[in-house]
């Protein structure tokens, strides 16, 4: 669940550019045979609430667009000749409630049909529409996405306590968080079936260094450990090392104001569940909010959180 | 001047593939007496998405230009053969290549002189 997403919360923009930097995504094309390539893919994401900060009550809309897909090369302008792209968006509507300590979100998710350009193009698969929705309410949450095949993954979580708090106080519990859900089989990146999945993250000291732990039904996921220069937490980095198929991926995420830098961030893997042993990310992350939100005055959210 | 526009369109049109070693290249080597190798091919045989008509025949005991593939991966490759008769023949046959990587397709003949790829 962004973090962004909270009853103080005006909004966020989220820009991400996500690719493979070694060949290696094999995608299998009806004339040529199984292709080795690279994958590339461009995300927006935007939340606006209104009316006004002052409000204790606000309501919002959410959208987001994604396209991408496997390259056999990358690209800064237009993909080449051949490639495989796909489209999706997502609309929705939000709504807040200071008073009740309440923010939730839903909506309807659209992805388009594959489509193979270039020499031999033609159009694969069916295309999918689904929906989802999150509901935070003081420190519980809960989201789900669902298709026509029913739910595709929820999760429950205990999110961080989103009243301001003094380090020298108390830093602990109120920064401890968890989840756990079910994810199924098509949008599981760690492994080939429907599993139980959840994570737990805990400070280790003050506001400046975290740990948390990824594993589900099927074993490990990662471990990662954060640290924040600032009391903001807005610039940080986090270190992540992550095992799927017998493989370990070691990661870093590095966060500066506005901008997150990250090299196999298995946030992205939720996103795109992307098998390559070299990812890469840039998001460009920017939230509007109150100033007493989150875990001190002024204190932004963590960018790199799974966007819905 | 000149090479700083060189430089922005080569980073516009994709640079990631020329660190890895660029396309994967073919070269055909004819072993075989009775055919000339004339065209490389990807996809369906008869009707190929992509085809390379080499500049000059292979004869026997030739090699043939390097030829850039537009693709990597395990590839459903086909070659046309002419015989000395005149007749068409289209071998297809499978490829398994990496980005930068190169490989020579040998064309021999076996004992009822039928076309046959080693690679």
């Amino acid at each position: 669940m962004h973090r962004a997403l909270h009853p103080r919360s005006m909004g966020y923009v989220d820009l991400a550019q996500f690719q493979t930097l070694s060949p290696g995504s094999r995608m299998e094309h009806a004339q040529f045979g199984r292709l080795e390539g690279f994958t590339e893919i461009r995300r927006a994401t935007a939340v606006v609430m209104g009316p006004d900060s002052a409000a204790t009550t606000r309501w919002g809309l959410e959208g987001s667009y994604q396209t991408g897909g496997w390259t056999s090369d990358l690209y800064l302008v237009s993909p080449p000749e051949l490639n495989r792209q796909q489209s999706s968006w997502s609309a929705g509507l939000a709504g807040s409630s200071q008073d009740l300590s309440l923010y939730g979100a839903a909506g309807f998710h659209h992805a388009s049909r594959t489509q193979w350009r270039g020499p031999a193009g033609y159009i694969d698969g069916p295309v999918s529409n689904g929906g989802w929705g999150f509901l935070r309410w003081k420190r519980g949450g809960l989201r789900a996405l669902v298709d026509a095949d029913g739910i595709q993954n929820g999760r429950l979580a205990w999110l961080p306590d989103p009243e301001a708090f003094r380090p020298q106080v108390r830093w602990f519990w109120p920064q401890v968080e968890g989840s756990l859900g079910w994810v199924r089989s098509d949008a599981n990146p760690w492994s080939e079936g429907d599993a139980v999945a959840g994570d737990l993250r805990v400070p280790i000291l003050d506001d400046r260094v975290m740990v948390r732990l990824d594993a589900g039904g099927d074993g490990f996921h990662f471990l990662q450990v954060g640290s924040s220069i600032d009391p903001q937490g807005m610039v940080g980095l986090d270190l992540t090392w992550a095992v799927r198929d017998d493989q370990a991926y070691p990661g870093a995420r590095l966060r500066l104001p506005v901008f997150t830098l990250s090299v196999n961030d298995p946030d992205e893997w939720y996103a795109h569940g992307n098998s390559n042993r070299l990812v890469w990310s840039l998001r460009f992350v920017m939230t509007w909010e109150d100033g007493q939100t989150m875990y001190a005055p002024g204190r932004r959210p963590i960018p790199g959180e799974p966007s819905p | 001047m000149k090479i700083w526009s060189m430089l922005a369109v080569f980073c516009l049109q994709g640079c990631l593939l020329d660190l890895y070693g660029g396309d994967p290249r073919v070269q055909m080597r004819n072993r075989c007496g009775t055919y000339r190798v004339e065209e490389l091919r990807a996809g369906d045989p008869d009707q190929p998405a992509w085809s390379r008509v080499f500049d000059v025949p292979v004869d026997s005991g030739k090699v043939s230009e390097v030829v850039d593939l537009p693709m990597a991966g395990d590839l459903r490759m086909s070659v046309r053969l002419v015989s000395v008769s005149g007749g068409d023949t289209v071998v297809p046959f499978a490829l398994s290549t990496d980005v930068g990587g190169f490989v020579q397709v040998d064309v021999w003949e076996d004992a009822q002189r039928h076309p046959v790829l080693r690679y």
